[in-house]
């Protein structure tokens, strides 16, 4: 599964909204019920990409699109990473 | 700071955003004496946070919204106090959630309570959290966890002190439970030419 398919994927199911409703342009503030829920979704995004999420880099993020941008970024940097690692 | 509640009669995000901007207008009349709706206007500051504008009167007024239905809840200032608000629904965590947010001795000091006791003092916990975050101007951009608030959570005391990354500020706390399903908290930090500055020394 692509980053951005398995983002799409943890945006659904913690947000609780059907994956058809998603698209890029969607703002999180939206979909969420609460900040808890947004608080839970940044919790999934670490378990499932093995990252720790850095808060004051995230200010950005508004957007499912900005979600999945950010997710690919680390996905990337991490291939990098691995690569270089002996 | 003057606090109102309002009952929202639909669950959806414009009818809650609306009732949060009905209750807003009421807090600034009410702490403004302000008897004209029209005189009041409602804007967002640079750091994106809601203010208040009074009609002939140069300073904006620090406000506050947050909403959870059936409730909107919004507070105004007439001092020079950053201020943030935060209402939520009762609720039992995720323990990986919850475990996320807390620090260790918020832990130890709520897993003293009572099971049932634990939803409250976690939502409670999150949302004294959220209030202090909102006040700042930063939301998510700062890890719940780096928030302490362990003093306030063991005595339950009105002013109390709030631990930022280790420095400690002095902060009023205050807040309520609505009909055994919700909390509402209101918390006022004193502000200096629009920054907040430590009350005593870093403790580590």
């Amino acid at each position: 599964m692509s980053p951005r398919d398995k983002a799409i994927a943890i945006i659904a199911e913690t947000l609780e909204v059907p994956r058809a409703v998603l698209n890029d342009e969607s703002a999180l503030v939206d979909l969420a019920q609460d900040s808890i829920k947004l608080f839970e979704l940044l919790i999934r995004l670490e378990e499932c990409f093995d990252y720790k999420v850095k808060y004051e880099d995230i200010s950005h993020i508004e957007s499912v699109g900005d979600i999945i941008a950010y997710v690919e970024t680390v996905s990337s940097n991490k291939a990098v990473l691995s690569k270089k690692l002996p | 700071m003057t606090i109102v509640i309002v009952r929202c009669k639909r669950n959806t995000r414009i009818d809650l955003h609306q009732a949060g901007v009905r209750a807003a207008h009421q807090a600034i009349r009410k702490a403004h004496f302000v008897a004209a709706k029209k005189s009041v206007r409602i804007r967002k500051d640079t750091l994106g946070r809601p203010a208040g504008l009074i009609s002939g009167r140069r300073n904006s007024v620090a406000i506050s919204i947050s909403h959870s239905y059936p409730y909107a809840l919004a507070a105004a200032t007439s001092n020079r106090k950053q201020i943030g608000v935060d209402i939520e629904r009762i609720r039992t965590f995720k323990k990986k959630t919850w475990e996320a947010f807390l620090t260790p001795n918020e832990k130890l000091i709520i897993g003293r309570a009572t099971r049932q006791e634990q939803a409250f003092f976690r939502t409670l916990a999150w949302s004294i959290k959220e209030a202090v975050l909102k006040a700042l101007g930063v939301g998510l951009r700062v890890h719940p966890n780096q928030l302490e608030i362990e003093r306030i959570l063991a005595t339950s005391g009105h002013v109390g002190c709030i631990g930022i990354r280790g420095v400690p500020y002095t902060a009023d706390v205050r807040f309520w439970r609505i009909e055994r399903t919700h909390v509402a908290v209101s918390v006022a930090i004193s502000a200096t030419q629009g920054t907040i500055r430590p009350t005593h020394e870093p403790t580590r």
